[in-house]
């Protein structure tokens, strides 16, 4: 009889089996690989020779002098207000859009290859054309966000009104509801998962326009702040606006991700 | 000596005990059913005897040695089918095969009969999402005969298969057991197809799962079609269907023996 | 979509929108100023000039040799990176933070950086495509090796599988729809970088030719290019179906 080699893993019952203690191990390895990112980060800035590249210590230096100046408040500021505005503007539109498109065969007929089309297309393309259409100012910026913002919401509204269940749309039918309020009770609440996902993938895309943006007006914002230190071989506080964003792309990310797996869960639990 | 010993098996699933200090014994070349409601542990049972999870008390002897892995001389069928969904159903039926190092095309000419064996020309190209249900089935039947195991365990081999496919796989079945000389424990819902194949049926209790009861089949082989006009057929089958009937589960945590 | 709907019907609207686009775009333009609000009769034209000139071509050859070496080299890393640490749970514990992190940043931002670091030339763009790629590739093939069906891992145990032929039966064709699914993704974030790339680092590319025409307010011949992008994009999206369609006709498309 030959002994065959176990994975130990499914031998004790599947992952299942060993929940407890490797929960904890889970954790310190998840820890460690984030300390182990900084700590080779910083060695590496130490042994190299060359001026530009900078430690995660010199960054958060730097992220104190930007503080202090209030320069890092300024340009936040400005990208926040225009992300917001352009955020807000780009969901709405997307989806009032995306509805249409899900629920009128029509609609969905005419529009979605052109949705699709532009979906598939590098959008960041058009900004230097926009900003020279519609000026240095916010305009730019928030019109650039809309439009990234837009595609992501609309496609994942109108599939998610798309997977609205069929015999709970036949349920309102036999209660004879109003289409308006069709879409109340029974069309926008169970697609609305959809909706949330459809947000959480354009957070990435809302802030690539916001900061593609800023360096092509070079007036004022983050992606400002970061063109204008890079370019003065600032390395360490060009990094600032960098981390700013990473921690608010994670951060938006995270929540949406959370408010989406809720829903999910609350909806299987029913 | 028994080829396949089970002694004071235990398993738990958290709080769920799945089998109870379980005994079994099994001979080389003998055919044994194992009747049980479902959930009673029939599952986990054979999984234990194929090695793929270990009991948390007792042992399983194969050849009488304790089995600590699968084993290249056992293979079980599958109560789900589990097929390769990316692989033809002539591939899933090689996939033993090709594990032994087979190469494809060799493997493919190999497993010929037993595609024919289960019904299945014509489909040998089609994947399993392009079958029913019980030509799935017979895939993973295929599968586990093409390796031709000495021993063959079997969970519900033939549960979603129509009355006449049924029964032809049951004689194909005990010719090839027969040819072959395997070792069979084979679960089932059937109280008649239990009766009709085995050497000995034994019926499980649930909560905690355990052999309730052990019953030798007394009928010659080859048997008769006509087996279930016998008057001893119908009595071994009023016992059992008794049975099956008034296992109450016990009490959790009660080792039951 | 389950009816059989009348292609006249379908294709009428479809242009039929297109055209009502384009010919209010074009009477507001010409309107307001043709060349500088692009009316679509001046893109043409400009187009017409772009590849009579050969201008176009000069500039899109480059593009494209940016994107298939970082693209090429984002799958090289990614895919067996990301296979790996699917398989391997501590290694996907240790790398799911820093992963997801980089995944997360907008990578554009830091292109001005990158830039200072490695110099205006192809290196800096290749370089950033490939940081544009490589993380939705590995993300998507762990996701995909993670998983596959507890119960055929032990099938594949249950008739002793090494764990070379684990890999080639099991894992690998298990995770391939994702794998495809974070090409596909990955083909895009890959325009994205060698755009943006070419803004900045140096004076090939298209990117750089948008930037050209714009600079000197001629949108019409600016969006020539984007029209280039928008067809690039499309084309290779459709490509990825069909491969996708081609390579695992047993799998609707993956979700992850
Ligand atoms: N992997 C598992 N995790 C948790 N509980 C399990 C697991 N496998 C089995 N169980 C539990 O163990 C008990 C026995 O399960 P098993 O699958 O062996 O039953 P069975 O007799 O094969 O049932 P059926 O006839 O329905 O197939 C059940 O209560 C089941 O819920
Ligand atoms: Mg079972």
């Amino acid at each position: 009889m030959v002994g065959v080699a176990t994975d130990e893993r499914s031998a004790t019952g599947g992952r299942r089996a060993v929940r407890l203690p490797s929960r904890v191990e889970e954790r310190l390895w998840w820890a460690s690989g984030l300390v182990l990112v900084v700590v080779v980060w910083q060695v590496y800035a130490m042994l190299s020779t060359s001026s530009l590249i900078v430690g995660p210590w010199e960054v958060v230096e730097a992220t104190g002098d930007l503080i202090a100046s209030g320069e890092l408040w300024e340009y936040a500021q400005s990208s926040a207000l225009s992300f917001a505005i352009g955020m807000l503007i780009g969901s709405v539109s997307g989806l009032v859009i995306g509805l249409l498109v899900g629920r009128f065969r029509l609609v969905e007929i005419t529009l979605d290859p052109y949705i699709s089309a532009l979906y598939a297309t590098p959008l960041v393309a058009i900004i230097p054309v926009l900003i020279v259409l519609l000026g240095f100012g916010p305009l730019s910026k928030i019109v650039i966000v809309s439009i990234f913002v837009f595609f992501p919401v609309a496609i994942n509204t109108a599939a998610g009104v798309k997977e609205v269940p069929r015999d709970l749309l036949e349920l309102a039918d036999s209660f004879c509801s109003r289409e308006m309020l069709t879409w109340r009770d029974v069309v926008v609440p169970s697609a609305l998962p959809f909706i949330v996902t459809g947000l959480r993938l354009s957070v990435g895309r809302g802030l690539i326009g916001v900061v593609v943006a800023e360096f092509e007006t070079a007036v004022t914002g983050l992606g400002y702040l970061i063109l204008s230190k890079s370019r003065r071989f600032l390395m360490a506080e060009s990094l600032v606006p960098v981390v700013v964003l990473m921690i608010a792309g994670f951060v938006l990310y995270s929540l949406l991700k959370r408010v989406e797996d809720g829903m999910l869960e609350r909806r299987r639990g029913l | 000596m028994a080829q396949i010993r089970a002694e004071n098996v235990e398993k738990h699933f958290g709080h769920v005990q799945a089998l109870g200090r379980l005994h079994l014994e099994v001979e080389t070349n003998e055919f044994v059913s194992v009747l049980g409601p479902s959930g009673c542990g029939k599952t986990t049972l054979l999984r234990i005897v194929a090695g793929l999870v270990p009991p948390d008390g007792g042992t399983v002897y194969v050849d009488g040695e304790p089995v600590t892995g699968p084993r290249p001389n056992t293979t079980l069928v599958f109560q789900h089918f589990r097929l390769l969904p990316w692989r033809t159903a002539e591939d899933n039926v090689a996939y033993g095969l090709r594990l032994r190092g087979m190469a494809k095309r060799q493997a493919r000419e190999e497993v010929r009969p037993y595609i024919e064996m289960v019904g299945l020309e014509g489909f040998e190209k089609s994947y399993p999402y392009q079958l029913s249900g019980g030509m799935q089935q017979r895939v993973g039947l295929a599968r586990a005969l093409a390796i031709d195991p000495e021993i063959l365990l079997m969970d519900e081999p033939f549960g979603a298969l129509d009355a006449q496919t049924r029964e032809v796989m049951q004689e194909e079945l005990l010719r090839i057991w027969n040819a072959t000389h395997k070792t069979v424990v084979f679960v089932t819902h059937s109280i008649d197809e239990a009766l009709v194949l085995s050497d000995k049926v034994v019926v499980m209790a649930a909560r905690p799962g355990r052999i309730i009861e052990t019953i030798e089949v007394p009928f010659p082989r080859p048997r008769p079609t006509n087996l279930r006009a016998d008057p001893v057929f119908a009595q071994l089958r009023t016992r059992m269907w008794e049975l099956l009937r008034t296992t109450e589960p016990e009490e959790t945590g009660v080792a039951g023996g | 979509m389950d009816r059989a709907e009348d292609p006249r019907l379908v294709w009428g609207l479809r242009i039929g929108f297109a055209l009502v686009v384009l010919a209010v775009w074009q009477v507001t333009a010409v309107r307001l100023g043709e060349n500088f609000f692009a009316a679509p009769g001046a893109i043409v034209s400009s187009a017409v000039a772009l590849l009579r000139s050969g201008e176009l071509m000069h500039y899109f050859v480059p593009t494209l040799e940016v994107l298939a070496w970082g693209f090429l080299l984002g799958l090289a890393v990614g895919i067996p990176i990301g296979l790996a640490i699917g398989r391997w749970r501590r290694l996907y514990w240790v790398s799911e933070g820093p992963i997801n992190l980089f995944y997360t940043t907008p990578l554009a931002a830091v292109i001005p950086i990158i830039l200072v670091i490695l110099g205006f030339g192809t290196t800096t763009k290749v370089f950033v495509v490939f940081a544009f790629v490589v993380f939705s590739v590995l993300i998507n093939s762990a996701a995909g090796v993670r998983n596959v069906d507890g119960d055929l891992l032990e099938l594949a145990r249950s008739y002793g599988s090494s764990e070379p032929m684990l890999w080639r039966e099991i894992l690998i064709p298990s995770a391939l729809p994702f794998v495809l699914v974070g090409i596909r993704i990955g083909i895009g974030r890959a325009l994205i970088g060698a755009v943006v790339a070419e803004f900045y680092a140096g004076i090939s590319g298209v990117g750089y030719l948008i930037i050209y025409y714009s600079n000197r307010f001629d949108v019409a011949s600016a969006l020539v290019p984007v029209g280039m992008l928008i067809a690039l994009g499309v084309g290779s999206t459709a490509g990825l179906k069909r491969l996708q369609e081609w390579l695992t006709p047993w799998a609707s498309e993956a979700r992850v």
